[in-house]
């Protein structure tokens, strides 16, 4: 028994060697939004602004093109704001971020994770297992063993479940932001290890749920849309509230329906609301 | 738990080495526990009704070595009412009141029956057939009743063939729990080697043909043609390779193990003709309903309508469903026309032809038994042939489909090489075989989470 056990246990460690490079070679592809945080930090980035779409710019009739990040990096003389932004980012990947910033040399001094409600709803087929395998073991773990960990079922796999087709716009409103929220959400637990993680860093966290189109909203899916995003706001407070941190509420910031281009993605002045309100936070939680 | 998941690479070397380091009075102790956390890691409630039907079987054959006359009828008619009246009850029920809302409305009656949602138990058209026929044998006098409890339960529970077969016979498995087993390492090495074999099957085979044949089937009517054929011959090798997976796991295990399971499988898409077809497919379900209900009810001398019987039978014991029904039907009909055209001519096509036409006819039955309705089937059936239609499921896996293709070749060619393959290769393409066979394994990672298909059943 111990002879063969001794040739699996070969075959087993032979395959494990092997494993990497192949894995490297199949799954190997570039990750910018790491290099993005590396650069910040090797330069002269004190705040990691994390973002998924929603940190997109430069719509329609926009003169001023630029992004929140950018903005608020105007607002902000003395500071730098590096943008660390994928559509369909969500608060799992964000705290890998979190992790991987408070292992660097130099960590950053504040981090801004904004909470898109609709991430937390059913309509959010976004997650990204790789990025966070190989936030958290770097890459020659993370992409080797990413592959059979999936095949195993360990990671989530990167499965798009279909969208479901609506008769109305009201329809798809209500999809995306009316559901039951709750503290115990996987994501918003990741919010609490997030914030845990820039504690024991000393990392200061700003946390915002991101405006919203409500105006749009309550016109299409009824006089209860703004309270129900009001109530799933208030969950995300109440987790913040959990591990003393504030959660800034900013559903409801942005009242104008013009300034939205779509849901939840700001125009050129909605944008600079947003990070005209950042930049008085930061300046709050950050002065000496 | 299944043989693919994580917790089954942990648990097996547990259990084989837990099995051999203990002392030989204590295995088979250490097998059923085992077996029940294995069966208990799904629905820990449900080993319970595994347990009610040992417990039956297990009384009932003791009673039947001391009853005689209508009392052994008496007994072994409440085996099988037990047996296969939780069959029934969980598997065939909605589809019974189904077929009787169906008989009602054509009557003109309006018959109120409930409707439950039931969780079918995974394996229990496995288990209540291998339990069945232990009581079925004890009754013949083919095999002595189980005197030791455990024993039986074991029997019944025995891990590596509980969910999805080979359903075993109480004459070949209960007297190998009787003997010691001591460790073999070239049986071990084998086992281990058919094991992983089934894994390749399973995960870089069989998996990767369900994400072709998968789409296609869920919603037919949106194709035809080209992609309704290129999604049969998909799913013929993706049934046969995940089935056969399973089996091949269930005996690579219980032979490192140190027991003998039967073989399920002998290259069925070789056979020559529907009835040499289901002598090398689910070889222990098909001579388990030629034993128990085929030659029962007559055999050869029961004609056409016994053949049909059985494999309506058949058809049903795998789903409650019209489409396995007529799937049942048409193996039956293929039978006896395959008896009458050998009584008929003596004419025989030659082998090529034989197996190609066999494997063809074989297809048609798979779209019954693949497809989710009759209409479906029906659909696909008559839209096969229809012309080339939209290449677009090709072009957009165009990958899958190479990767499925090369995956049927491997199946046939080892298939068709056989025991040529079983000859002692030289260590270092042994080693690499096993390491591509890992490699491959763990990286053929699929978008669709496949279950082996026959735990449905």
């Amino acid at each position: 028994m111990r002879r063969l056990a001794l040739r699996v246990l070969s075959l087993a460690v032979l395959v494990a060697l092997l494993q990497v490079p192949i894995g490297m070679l199949l799954d190997r592809a570039p990750f910018p939004e790491r290099d993005a945080v590396d650069e910040g930090l090797r330069g002269t980035a004190d705040i990691l602004y994390f973002g998924d779409s929603v940190l997109a710019s430069g719509y329609g009739s926009d003169l001023d093109r630029r992004s929140i990040a950018a903005m608020l990096n105007e607002q902000l003389p003395g500071h730098s704001v590096t943008l660390v932004q994928y559509a369909g980012y969500e608060l799992e990947i964000y705290r890998a971020f979190v992790e991987y910033a408070s292992r660097q040399p130099r960590r950053p001094r504040a981090v801004i994770v904004p909470i898109n409600l609709r991430s937390l709803g059913p309509g959010w087929p976004f997650s990204f297992p790789l990025d966070q395998a190989r936030l958290t073991w770097g890459d020659v773990i993370g992409l080797g063993y990413h592959r059979p960990r999936s095949t195993f079922r360990w990671t989530p796999l990167t499965r798009r479940p279909v969208p479901p087709s609506f008769p109305n716009e009201a329809d798809r409103w209500t999809y995306h932001y009316v559901f039951p929220l709750a503290e115990e959400h996987p994501r918003l637990r990741a919010l609490k290890d997030l914030i845990g993680t820039c504690r024991k860093s000393g990392i200061v966290p700003i946390v915002y749920v991101t405006p919203i189109n409500v105006a749009k909203g309550a016109r299409l899916a009824g006089s209860d849309f703004a309270a129900q995003v009001a109530r799933e706001a208030a969950v995300c407070r109440a987790v913040g509230a959990s591990v003393n941190e504030e959660v800034l509420d900013l559903s409801a910031f942005v009242p104008e329906e013009a300034d939205f281009e779509a849901v939840e993605h700001l125009l050129e002045r909605g944008r600079r609301k947003v990070a005209g309100e950042l930049a008085r936070v930061v300046r709050k939680k950050l002065s000496p | 738990m299944t043989f693919q998941s994580p917790q089954f690479f942990v648990f097996f070397p547990c259990v084989l080495f837990l099995y051999f380091a203990s002392p030989p009075r204590f295995r088979n102790a250490i097998l059923l526990v085992a077996s029940a956390v294995f069966y208990m890691a799904w629905r820990p409630e449900y080993i319970l009704l595994i347990l009610f039907l040992v417990t039956v079987d297990y009384f009932v054959a003791l009673g039947l070595v001391r009853a005689s006359g209508t009392r052994r009828k008496l007994l072994l008619g409440f085996s099988l009412c037990s047996n296969l009246g939780l069959l029934f009850f969980y598997k065939y029920f909605a589809f019974a009141a189904d077929v009787l809302r169906l008989f009602g409305g054509v009557l003109h009656v309006r018959l109120e029956l409930p409707a439950w949602e039931i969780l079918l138990p995974v394996g229990i058209s496995f288990h209540t057939f291998q339990a069945l026929s232990y009581t079925i044998d004890v009754y013949r006098g083919e095999t002595p009743p189980e005197r030791n409890y455990f024993r039986l339960a074991l029997y019944v529970l025995f891990f590596p063939q509980l969910v999805a077969g080979p359903i075993e016979r109480s004459s070949n498995l209960l007297p190998q729990f009787r003997g010691v087993h001591d460790f073999d390492d070239a049986a071990a090495a084998s086992g281990l080697r058919l094991a992983l074999w089934g894994l390749v099957k399973k995960v870089v085979i069989a998996d990767r043909l369900a994400v072709l044949a998968e789409p296609i089937y869920a919603d037919p009517t949106h194709y035809t043609g080209l992609a309704l054929l290129a999604a049969t011959y998909a799913f013929a090798f993706q049934i046969y390779a995940d089935f056969s997976a399973y089996s091949d796991i269930a005996v690579g295990v219980a032979r490192a193990l140190g027991f003998r399971l039967m073989n399920n499988f002998d290259r069925p898409y070789f056979a020559r003709s529907p009835i040499d077809f289901w002598r090398r497919w689910h070889i222990s379900l098909s001579t388990w309903f030629r034993d128990y209900v085929y030659v029962p009810l007559g055999g050869r001398q029961g004609g056409a309508g016994v053949v049909l019987l059985t494999f309506l039978l058949s058809g049903l014991w795998h789903g409650a469903g019209w489409t396995f029904l007529m799937w049942g039907a048409y193996h039956g009909i293929l039978v006896v026309l395959t008896r009458a055209a050998g009584r008929l001519t003596a004419w025989r096509p030659a082998p090529w032809l034989s197996g190609l036409l066999t494997f063809h006819l074989m297809l048609v039955g798979w779209v019954l038994f693949r497809a989710s309705t009759a209409s479906d089937a029906f659909y696909i059936l008559s839209h096969l042939t229809a012309g080339i239609g939209s290449l677009d499921p090709f072009l957009d896996r165009q990958l899958t489909w190479f990767l499925g293709g090369l995956g049927v070749l491997a199946l046939l060619v080892v298939d068709l090489a056989g025991s040529a393959l079983e000859v002692r290769w030289p260590a270092t393409l042994r080693w690499a075989g096993y390491v591509v066979g890992c490699l491959l394994v763990l990286n053929s990672r699929m978008a669709l989470d496949v279950s082996f298909i026959y735990f449905q059943f």
